[in-house]
């Protein structure tokens, strides 16, 4: 018996050297990007290093005795459970509207939802502290209506960080929540309504407990999503001093507390990291919500009285959280100055010309795409490798790698920025100041993400293609290069967008790890400065990120719609949307 | 041939990536960047007062040298641009915020060697800590003989280069006549309320300097700091951003060094604005804060390379650097050179008791978390 694995597993070998060859490679870069940093970092909470080895508890004893530790977790918490409760509110019920009811204006909150996933979550803090600060839009405008107005409101502040983030991950909830509802069994509601139930009854007792898994699990993904935030909070909360998790670990750092940045990085993995797979968990078991997908055109609920209500609710809301910010910072971006009224004397394009001409301003743009592209490519070879591995094959693991390659997906980006600190400015591996370490982190970022995006489409595939190839005498690889990879082409080209959109908003990881020289978008962001071009000049820049991130998102929905007949692959793009 | 393809792409970009990136020290840095440059498996706290002795090893070229600088990227490059004019390409500059270079210079250090020549940086606590571990090599410049009295310590391990002052900056829209502070006792005033912006002592080392400046006036009794906080002031994450903000009205007043006002107010009359921005210099004092400049010391540093970095030390106290550096709103520490255009001649300044600082400074950076942080 043994002998005739071990004969099989030779002539295996022998066959198919470049197979296991590939295959080795992929488990070695998965080893060393994915897994190599995250272990150091662990091992360094208990003190354990390359250069060291000196276990001991005492960093965990020093957190767990740190009041401010304390407060910052219950802030993070705090965060993640109202953040999430109102994305869950904000996003069902347009999820609701657009799936159920006859409400005419439904392009509009698609548009809406559209635009909200093109902005990233640091953008909307600018455009937050743009609007509601002292002497800013609202104060200037409410100002100038009536006398001896005084401003009083808090822009700093918990509940800002909540709103701010809620309406960030929101189009995660309606794009899940959508497609829960579009996909469930109508005759269930139909029978209820038939049975004499009302409308709102029938939504309550039969829709909302069909698409409650749903729900739960998208819910899960929200709050992690939501506590690995670091942006953020940084800007509309740490100027009242108050502190998250994810910006604890900067200030830490900041202090030369490495030590205490590497054990809050932990536990903040830790927590991420079991919300994210009891979401995924829960994904996997959902059971009812996609029973059917009903072909009969389903009966719209005509909104009568209420429809006055609903359109005042959606476009307010919607106008407030999606095209106001976009317009206060355009016009910022415009402004010769902030401070300065608004009148066409004082409107300029210098500020976007400055951003092509001052040397630091285009570095940082060159960075982030050279960075992304780069990234984004590395990554997708090494996912294909994944691949090959997981689906093609029955090498040593093959069950398990996929999962393991997956795990930065679940971490915050500032614990992965810590990871890579430790693992590669270390006296043996050192490559800390040079573009390397970033982009390195970026890879590890950026698998699971092109990861996802194949996977859907690999699963959906025919087997029996790859047998006929075999049975015609191809290699494993051959089959897997002539058959697998030509039908991957659109979703590589998405997964590789994604990934690339990610680079240009992504701020803790190049903040944690660039050095002079290898500055990116996000570093230029979120370090203003009076006499380099402040305000106006970071708003031009959100501008600019933000019509790219429209531009390449169209593209993106242009090729997703080709492979609309193949699984939905649209789960990587919420990732993407809520860095 | 899609596989062939991604490869080329790859290698194509990998390589305009290291053109791109390469470190062109010529172009102008972000100053208060949070970065912790190269900091490696370092512990908690401070670093240890371990007997350490100069590094044996050099890993750089001979006929050129690294300089670790703070302060403004332009100012820089043009320091740079003006050294190099006789000598050619012969210095690399390392441009970050004075708490970045300390935090490299720390992490290299206990990785074995600092991998910098000279340092000019933004208070003279770190240099001092720097000496006592025997990290600095002693030089007295013949300029040294320009220099005022008050900048004439450090042994020549290391000599103050220029000085900045810690002063209030208010928004004359947003503040009334009779509002107008005039010390720092003013700004504990609750009619401040909501009003004040002050960069975060445990983020900047120059915001630091300053605080303990002030807490150092009022006999470090914290009632300066616990009344910021009861003013609701705004933490912000460098010293430019106070200006930035008080520029934008979002808050009427702050304190920070008064050269980085200088510039703003300058940026805006070259832009044909008028700027918002006044500097109040305050009744108790101005902060005064002295910039230092060392060598570092290594024993197997090529004859070359140290001959440099002594020309390096020179040219930053010679009358040419030190007008560059004037021009920026930098005070000079030379004789024979006038106040920056916006200092006043009368400057009553107080000087940071920097052996105080150096020596209580745990102590300090807690007594201030305690108080701004954690609300």
């Amino acid at each position: 018996m043994v002998i005739k694995i071990i004969r099989a597993f030779l002539s295996n070998l022998n066959a198919n050297k470049s197979s296991v060859l590939a295959g080795t490679i992929t488990y070695l870069l998965v080893a060393l990007l994915v897994l190599y940093p995250l272990a150091t970092l662990v091992l360094n909470s208990f003190g354990i290093s390359i250069i060291n080895y000196n276990p001991t508890l005492q960093a965990y004893t020093n957190v767990f005795t740190d009041v401010n530790t304390w407060i910052a977790f219950k802030n993070t918490i705090h965060i993640g459970v109202l953040a999430t409760f109102f994305a869950l509110l904000y996003g069902t019920t347009l999820a609701w509207i657009v799936t159920r009811t006859n409400f005419r204006f439904k392009k509009f909150i698609k548009f809406n939802v559209f635009l909200t996933l093109c902005i990233p979550s640091y953008v909307y803090a600018v455009a937050w502290i743009d609007i509601f600060r002292r002497n800013g839009r609202l104060d200037r405008t409410l100002s100038a209506l009536f006398e001896n107005f005084e401003y009083v409101f808090n822009t700093y502040s918990l509940a800002a960080v909540i709103f701010v983030l809620s309406v960030n991950t929101y189009p995660i909830v309606f794009m899940a929540v959508s497609h829960a509802l579009n996909n469930t069994n109508r005759s269930l509601e139909d029978a209820s309504m038939l049975s004499g139930a009302t409308r709102l009854k029938t939504t309550f007792k039969i829709t909302l407990p069909l698409i409650a898994p749903t729900i739960f699990s998208i819910g899960l993904f929200v709050f992690s999503r939501v506590i690995a935030n670091f942006g953020v909070p940084a800007a509309l909360a740490f100027p009242s001093g108050i502190e998250v998790l994810t910006t604890r670990v900067l200030s830490s750092l900041n202090n030369l507390q490495l030590q205490l940045a590497t054990t809050l990085s932990v536990l903040l993995l830790v927590l991420s990291v079991t919300v994210f797979y009891w979401h995924k968990f829960v994904m996997k078991n959902k059971r009812y919500t996609t029973i059917s997908s009903s072909t009969s055109k389903p009966q719209l609920i005509e909104l009568k009285k209420s429809k006055a209500y609903v359109t005042i609710f959606v476009v307010i809301f919607q106008f407030l959280t999606s095209i106001l910010p976009f317009i206060t910072l355009s016009l910022t971006s415009l402004a010769r100055r902030s401070h300065l009224p608004l009148s066409f004397q004082n409107l300029t394009f210098s500020n976007f010309i400055g951003l092509f001409q001052n040397p630091i301003a285009l570095r940082g743009i060159k960075n982030s795409i050279t960075f992304g592209i780069l990234g984004a490519s590395i990554a997708i070879i090494i996912a294909l490798g994944i691949i090959f591995i997981s689906y093609k094959t029955k090498m040593f693991g093959h069950k398990f790698i996929e999962t393991v390659s997956s795990l930065p997906m679940a971490c915050p980006s500032v614990v992965l920025g810590i990871a890579a600190i430790l693992a590669w400015s270390s006296s043996v591996l050192n490559i800390y100041g040079t573009p390397w370490i970033i982009i390195i982190t970026y890879i590890s970022l950026f698998i699971p993400i092109v990861l996802k995006n194949l996977v859907g489409i690999i699963e959906s595939q025919e087997p029996s293609l790859d047998s006929a190839a075999r049975v015609s005498g191809a290699s494993r690889l051959r089959t897997f290069k002539d058959i697998t990879l030509p039908s991957l082409k659109s979703g590589i080209f998405s997964a590789g967008l994604m990934a690339f959109i990610i680079a240009l908003r992504e701020i803790p990881i190049s903040l944690l790890l660039f050095s002079y020289g290898n500055e990116t978008i996000g570093v230029l962001m979120f370090n203003v400065r009076s006499d380099f071009g402040g305000t106006e000049f970071v708003s031009a820049i959100s501008v600019l990120v933000i019509t790219s991130t429209v531009l390449l998102r169209m593209i993106l929905k242009r090729v997703s719609a080709k492979q609309r007949n193949k699984k939905d692959t649209s789960l990587g793009g919420f990732y993407a949307s809520s860095n | 041939m899609k596989m062939k393809l991604i490869v080329i792409l790859v290698v194509l970009v990998s390589m305009f990536a290291l053109g791109g990136c390469g470190a062109d020290t010529n172009d102008v840095a972000l100053e208060n960047n949070t970065n912790v440059e190269g900091v490696s498996n370092k512990q908690e706290g401070t670093p240890k007062k371990a007997e350490e002795q100069p590094a044996a090893t050099y890993s750089r070229e001979a006929g050129r040298i690294t300089v670790y600088m703070s302060g403004p990227g332009s100012l820089a490059k043009r320091l740079e641009e003006a050294f190099e004019t006789n000598r050619g390409d012969v210095i690399e500059v390392l441009n970050a915020s004075g708490g970045s270079v300390a935090k490299r210079i720390w992490a290299e250090m206990e990785a074995g060697e600092i991998h910098a020549d000279v340092v000019f940086s933004s208070e003279p606590s770190m240099f001092m800590a720097l000496n006592e571990k025997g990290m600095l090599a002693q030089y007295i410049s013949p300029e040294t003989k320009a220099l005022e009295n008050q900048y004439n310590f450090g042994d020549g391990y290391f000599t103050p280069a220029n000085a900045r002052y810690g002063i209030i900056v208010y928004n004359v829209d947003n503040v009334k006549k009779d509002e107008v502070p005039t010390s720092w006792a003013d700004l504990k005033k609750p009619h401040w309320n909501n009003r004040l912006a002050l960069a975060d002592a445990t983020q900047s080392a120059t915001a630091f300097a300053i605080s303990s400046g002030v807490e150092q006036i009022f006999d470090f009794d914290w009632a300066f700091f616990e009344a910021m906080n009861a003013n609701n002031a705004m933490l912000l994450k460098s010293n430019s951003q106070v200006a930035e903000k008080a520029k934008t009205g979002e808050v009427d007043a702050g304190f920070l060094p008064h050269d980085g006002v200088l510039r703003s107010i300058n940026k805006d009359e070259k832009d044909g604005i008028e700027s918002p921005l006044k500097i109040v210099w305050p009744k108790e004092g101005a902060i005064s804060i002295q910039r230092p400049i060392g060598i570092i010391a290594n024993e197997s540093r090529p004859e070359e390379n140290m001959k440099l970095s002594k020309e390096f030390v020179d040219f930053i106290l010679s009358a040419e650097a030190q007008e560059i550096m004037r021009k920026f709103g930098f005070i000079s520490v030379r004789t024979d050179l006038k106040l920056p255009n916006g200092v006043p001649s009368d400057v009553h300044s107080i000087v940071v008791d920097w052996e105080h600082l150096s020596a209580n400074e745990e102590d300090i950076r807690k007594s201030y978390e305690k108080i701004m942080g954690g609300n």
